[in-house]
């Protein structure tokens, strides 16, 4: 398990609620304690944070109930992304409908669909992707 | 003979005319030949007015043009659209309202002439019913979607952070206890707001209760004071008008949900980086005498793209400030229809304008 972890050297994690963000840093520094994490709260600020980075995140962590721009927003926006390799994104959300399951497997960069809260066992599920 | 004939045809003509639904005969071109009491009712003509006139001024377009051409289709074809049918249509009273009616057409003869009975029921009022219940359960869907993640959300986190905390005094890690602690306390207060919110939701669909005399200015002070305690409150220069002066007779629960709700947003989404943050609360009267209740800031007002949807349930537009429970303008809007009144909202070049209007017949 260790090993796997050490292919992540950025995360963004792009959440509005600090509870979820906290949270999940925790469990990320937990089992990967060099892992850099960004942390965007909205989709706009995910946006304009991949933007700017010189390489991309490993990974992104997406939530869907978002102020401002949501996830599925992100989506759409995202799905124009030019720079390649593009991110994996996994989408970490409270919410189990089929419909935002749909929606977001219906981009091909959306690589797993995980109901919050993070735990160790996703995590690891996540880096194997 | 003749008397009981006569006897007969009145007592017939005296059912048609309490029968509740409109009976309106027409002969074989479309003409009225007969209009009982509620088609006058119904339709607002008397049958003077309607008698030997063609059946379809009672109806509005397309009906009105096509209906000749109804009749001879079914004349040359025989294939009935309505007739031995019935359905829904729209009909046009006298006043030119058009309103949903249900319409059933059957077909006599009487002596060597073909004529048509119309049995018409106004349907508005079912209608209208329908309409709002399938808005209602439109809206509880989308309820029961939102909270599950709205309610849920906190509580997973917080169930989450308790086991790092766990852990953390497990580790002797007191700082990273007393982090996850206060998060978990954050998240908890939010939670309670939410609840709250919906409470009074509730209380704003079911309450039942009497119009009272409102002393606005009161009610502002209280909600100031209130609210004296929230985030960045001092920083604010707080101006009221009150201009209008006659009675308000209002359901108290509402215009105070109103006010307390338009403040509070004025203050919890006030500009930081605004110099002199200021909240206007202006009460006015308006040239046709309508209550005007005004609620005007700098602070951060509304993104562009999310003013189209603001009165609608579980919406949020402030990223980093979003510790609303996203009902607060959903319950205005409710209670805005409810008071009679609508509220609504202008971008100001900074900030916000939201007004609420109650015309004068509902606070008197």
């Amino acid at each position: 398990m260790e090993s796997a972890f050490k292919k992540l050297s950025t995360v963004l994690m792009v959440d509005d609620s600090d509870a979820d963000q906290l949270l999940n840093r925790f469990v990320i520094e937990q089992y990967a304690p060099d892992v850099e994490i960004l942390q965007a709260y909205d989709g706009k600020e995910a946006l304009d944070i991949l933007e700017k980075l010189p390489n991309p995140p490993d990974l992104v962590f997406l939530d869907i109930n978002m102020p401002g721009m949501n996830g599925h927003e992100f989506l759409e926006k995202y799905s124009h992304y030019t720079k390649e390799p593009p991110p994996i994104i996994v989408m970490l959300t409270s919410s189990d409908q089929a419909q935002d399951r749909e929606k977001a497997f219906s981009y091909n960069f959306v690589k797993h669909y995980t109901l919050k809260p993070l735990n160790e066992n996703e995590l690891y599920n996540c880096t194997a992707l | 003979m003749l008397d009981s004939i006569m006897d007969y045809s009145e007592r017939l003509q005296k059912v048609l005319d309490t029968v509740i639904d409109g009976i309106i005969t027409i002969d074989d071109r479309g003409i009225i030949q007969s209009f009982n009491n509620s088609a006058t009712r119904i339709f607002g003509y008397t049958p003077q007015e309607v008698i030997g006139q063609n059946v379809k001024m009672l109806m509005p377009e397309p009906y009105h043009a096509n209906h000749d051409s109804y009749l001879h289709n079914y004349q040359t074809t025989g294939q009935a659209k309505i007739i031995g049918i019935g359905r829904e249509v729209a009909a046009k009273r006298k006043n030119g309202v058009v309103f949903p009616a249900e319409l059933a057409v059957n077909r006599m003869r009487i002596n060597d002439g073909i004529m048509f009975v119309g049995t018409i029921r106004d349907i508005t009022d079912r209608k209208q019913a329908e309409e709002g219940l399938l808005q209602a359960n439109a809206e509880l869907e989308e309820f029961a979607y939102r909270t599950s993640h709205d309610l849920r959300s906190p509580l997973l986190s917080s169930i989450g952070l308790l086991k790092i905390t766990e852990n953390a005094i497990i580790s002797d890690q007191k700082d990273t206890a007393i982090q996850c602690i206060s998060q978990i306390r954050k998240s908890l207060v939010t939670l309670e707001a939410l609840v709250s919110d919906i409470l009074s939701l509730t209380a704003t669909k079911n309450k039942q209760e009497e119009k009272q005399l409102v002393d606005i200015e009161k009610s502002v002070d209280d909600a100031l004071e209130k609210f004296a305690h929230m985030e960045g409150f001092t920083r604010l220069g707080i101006q009221t008008t009150f201009t209008f002066v006659d009675d308000l007779w209002l359901y108290t629960s509402r215009i105070t949900l109103i006010i307390e709700n338009l403040i509070s947003n004025a203050i919890k989404y006030q500009n930081p980086e605004q110099k002199l943050p200021y909240i206007k609360i202006t009460t006015r009267k308006s040239e046709q005498n309508d209550f005007i209740f005004e609620v005007e800031d700098n602070g951060l007002g509304i993104p562009q793209e999310k003013r189209a949807n603001i009165f609608a349930m579980f919406q949020r537009f402030h990223p980093k400030t979003s510790f609303g429970s996203g009902l607060g303008l959903y319950m205005i809007k409710k209670s805005a229809d409810i008071l009679g009144g609508t509220v609504n909202y202008q971008a100001r070049p900074e900030g916000s304008l939201f007004r609420l209007t109650i015309p004068q017949p509902n606070y008197c």
